[in-house]
């Protein structure tokens, strides 16, 4: 159907025939959805990310990564097979995230973490938080991993990346949009989260946007209570 | 973007019970919403229950899913931002000091050497 829909209908002088114009302005708005239904497709589309190779992990490294990191959260031990400093790195991202700092990513490095393979378990651990923080407030149980899907990581760094003024690789200056740019795949995932979660990018201008009844202060409140409970400054 | 956004209503942010998780803030159910927060992001079984009702009967129970949704979106920031010792940004500095709280200084709102 078109933007709006209209009957032609004969008008003539005839009294038997009623003049109100039929017209139907009702607008074919588009069909609202489901933040569950959005929900439950984005957790089919982080699935499917986790269980493919990525840029610097296999399938099964990226899932080893999200599983021990669910542990760590927990504060239950993790598995054993990640190398020491991936399984750190992992540790802290998941558990202790404000505890980083910079040394531990040069240590990191100098053990043999990659600081690009490095920026691909933030996103790996970051999305999976979103994923399980969400569905506990949505009633919902943890999800269960998906099997690993074969491949080999590309190993590519996208021009202009390094490490400017935070303490891992980005392109351009260390910032919430650029926080995972040395690893663009990761970085178009953390936005694809950011949208169906929060708001997209074009929608963080509007101060007035409303999403489920809940205004844009009520939303912001949200998120700085949520940055609070988790010891960060942004 | 919180004090952004409640200017847009004039309204007025007290943004101490951000830090506290007590006292009123200027937000609409500010209160339902902070006690649902704080059970979701800390995995609190025992109140989350009835945080979600009282959630539930302020807002919606639409609002309470995209509040675990908004959530679990700045689980993921924080981590990331973390994760990579981006500094804070300038402006959030005369925040900070209205909360009481200080930068440290490894996120000081100046580039630092790795």
């Amino acid at each position: 159907m078109g933007l709006f829909s209209r009957k032609k209908r004969d008008t003539t002088d005839d009294p038997t025939i009623d003049d109100t114009p039929d017209v139907d302005l009702r607008y074919d708005t588009p069909t609202p959805t489901d933040p569950r239904e959005d929900f439950a497709d984005l957790v089919d589309r982080e699935w499917e990310r986790l269980a493919n190779a990525g840029t610097w992990w296999s399938g099964a490294e990226r899932l080893a990564i999200a599983s021990d990191a669910r542990q760590a959260l927990a504060g239950e031990e993790l598995s054993g097979i990640l190398p020491a400093p991936v399984e750190e790195a992992t540790r802290r991202v998941a558990a202790e995230p404000a505890s980083i700092r910079g040394t531990d990513v040069a240590r990191w490095e100098m053990d043999g973490l990659d600081p690009y393979g490095y920026i691909e378990i933030v996103g790996i651990i970051s999305r999976l938080m979103a994923i399980d923080t969400a569905s506990y407030g949505l009633g919902l149980p943890l999800h269960e991993f998906p099997t690993a899907i074969g491949g080999e990581p590309t190993r590519t760094k996208p021009d202009g990346s390094a490490i400017t003024t935070g303490w891992a690789p980005t392109v351009g200056p260390a910032t919430a949009p650029s926080s995972l740019s040395a690893v663009p795949v990761e970085a178009e995932a953390m936005f694809d989260v950011h949208g169906v979660l929060y708001l997209s990018l074009d929608q963080m201008f509007e101060m007035q946007i409303e999403r489920e009844g809940l205004s844009r202060p009520q939303i912001e409140l949200i998120a700085a209570r949520t940055s609070s409970l988790n010891d960060c400054f942004y | 973007m919180l004090r952004a956004s409640i200017s847009t209503f004039d309204g007025t942010l007290s943004p101490q019970p951000l830090v506290t998780g007590v006292g009123e803030t200027g937000v609409d159910h500010d209160g339902a919403l902070l006690a649902f927060v704080d059970a979701v992001v800390l995995r609190d079984d025992d109140e989350l229950g009835p945080a979600r009702e009282w959630i539930d009967i302020a807002l919606g129970p639409d609002a309470a899913d995209r509040a675990a949704m908004v959530a679990g979106n700045f689980s993921m920031m924080n981590r990331a931002l973390d994760a990579i010792g981006a500094p804070v940004d300038r402006g959030l500095e005369s925040v900070a000091e209205e909360m009481g709280l200080e930068i440290p200084a490894h996120l000081a709102p100046t580039p630092h050497p790795r």
